[in-house]
């Protein structure tokens, strides 16, 4: 079985480097490209855990 | 800052360039008579399409299907091969997988290899359109001296970066190509570098396919890997591989349109 902190650190993995390509693919200047990086890093690491915690929720719900 | 744009008669030579390259690879080449890149491109994909499917007993249908109106057939989709569209369609209707005939793919001697060079024909013939795009560029507004952007998009697929490294984006190339890599390294190593495997996998495979070169001499080095256990992480390293592998389409997008901008402010400072 995985385990939450493995699929926690892999989340964090997985988010920072969708959010460099992202960054790269909008940016030119490295400057925008790092800051853009933690920004979408951020925002993605946080929809993926809020989406989890609501499915967590509606499984205590409806067992 | 909005970027700069080819002339509106470039772009729709730019869009015949693409439609018939992915048609059959090496005619999008004609439309500016580049009959030598027209019969590099045609050659390379159909002799890998090919030599794969002879190699692996044709057992690539196996992972397509036909799409007609009722009994009568279409056209054969099978990804990614069929991006080499003409090639893949005349392949379908002469070779049959021997699977079909009953035999036991899994005893074809090169079928890894097989599998390997007609999926990169497939990926090729999206590189072809890339690379016939640029040579309209090219025809239409000359640069002497400027990287072309089918080129900056051809290197990505060689090393993922290096299409940027090509035209002068060395952080991008360094932050982007190690990027791709690394997630598509780690993918491996938490499938036990058993992930990169069409039988297993087929759909995720075609994505993993797109992250060129760098990808398949991984695949080909890992090629006799299976699964013999369920990895703890296992489903996480097949998501990365894949992503991976897509990712670096997005930097072969990107190389492409920074080439693009550099040729055409290259124009704008010559005016």
């Amino acid at each position: 079985m995985p385990t939450l902190l493995g699929l926690g650190l892999l989340l964090i993995v997985f988010s920072l480097a969708l959010a460099v390509v992202v960054s790269g693919y909008r940016e030119d200047e490295p400057a925008r490209i790092l800051r853009g990086t933690v920004r979408r890093a951020f925002s993605f690491l946080a929809a993926v855990v809020l989406i989890g915690l609501a499915g967590l929720a509606l499984s205590w719900y409806l067992s | 800052m909005e970027s700069p744009a080819p002339p509106e008669d470039t772009r729709q030579r730019i869009g015949l360039a693409v439609g018939l390259s992915i048609l059959l690879p090496g005619l999008g080449h004609l439309v500016v008579r580049r009959r030598a890149w027209c019969l590099f491109w045609f050659l390379l994909c159909q002799l890998t399409l090919f030599a794969g499917l002879l190699l692996a007993g044709a057992t690539q249908f196996d992972y397509g299907r036909w799409f007609g109106l009722g009994a009568v057939r279409g056209i054969f989709v099978v990804l990614p091969e069929v991006a080499n569209f003409l090639g893949t369609q005349v392949a379908a209707q002469i070779l049959h997988s021997v699977e079909n005939g009953g035999a036991d793919p899994t005893w074809i001697p090169y079928r890894d290899l097989g599998h390997l060079l007609s999926g990169a024909s497939g990926v090729l013939a999206c590189f072809a359109a890339a690379h016939a795009a640029g040579q309209v560029l090219a025809a239409d507004l000359p640069r002497p001296g400027r990287r072309n952007p089918g080129t900056a998009a051809l290197a990505s697929l060689l090393l993922p970066g290096l299409g940027h490294w090509l035209v002068g984006r060395r952080f991008k190339a360094v932050l982007l190509g190690g990027t791709v890599l690394g997630l598509f390294l780690l993918g491996m190593a938490l499938g036990g570098f058993a992930d990169f495997d069409r039988q297993r996998h087929p759909y995720y495979w075609a994505g993993q396919m797109f992250g060129g070169g760098a990808f398949w001499l991984v695949a080909l080095a890992a090629a006799g890997a299976r699964f013999t256990e369920v990895l703890r992480f296992m489903d996480a390293g097949l998501l990365f591989t894949t992503s991976a592998g897509l990712f670096n389409v997005i930097l072969a997008l990107d190389a492409w349109r920074r080439a693009e901008d550099d040729w055409l402010a290259a124009g704008e400072e010559e005016v």
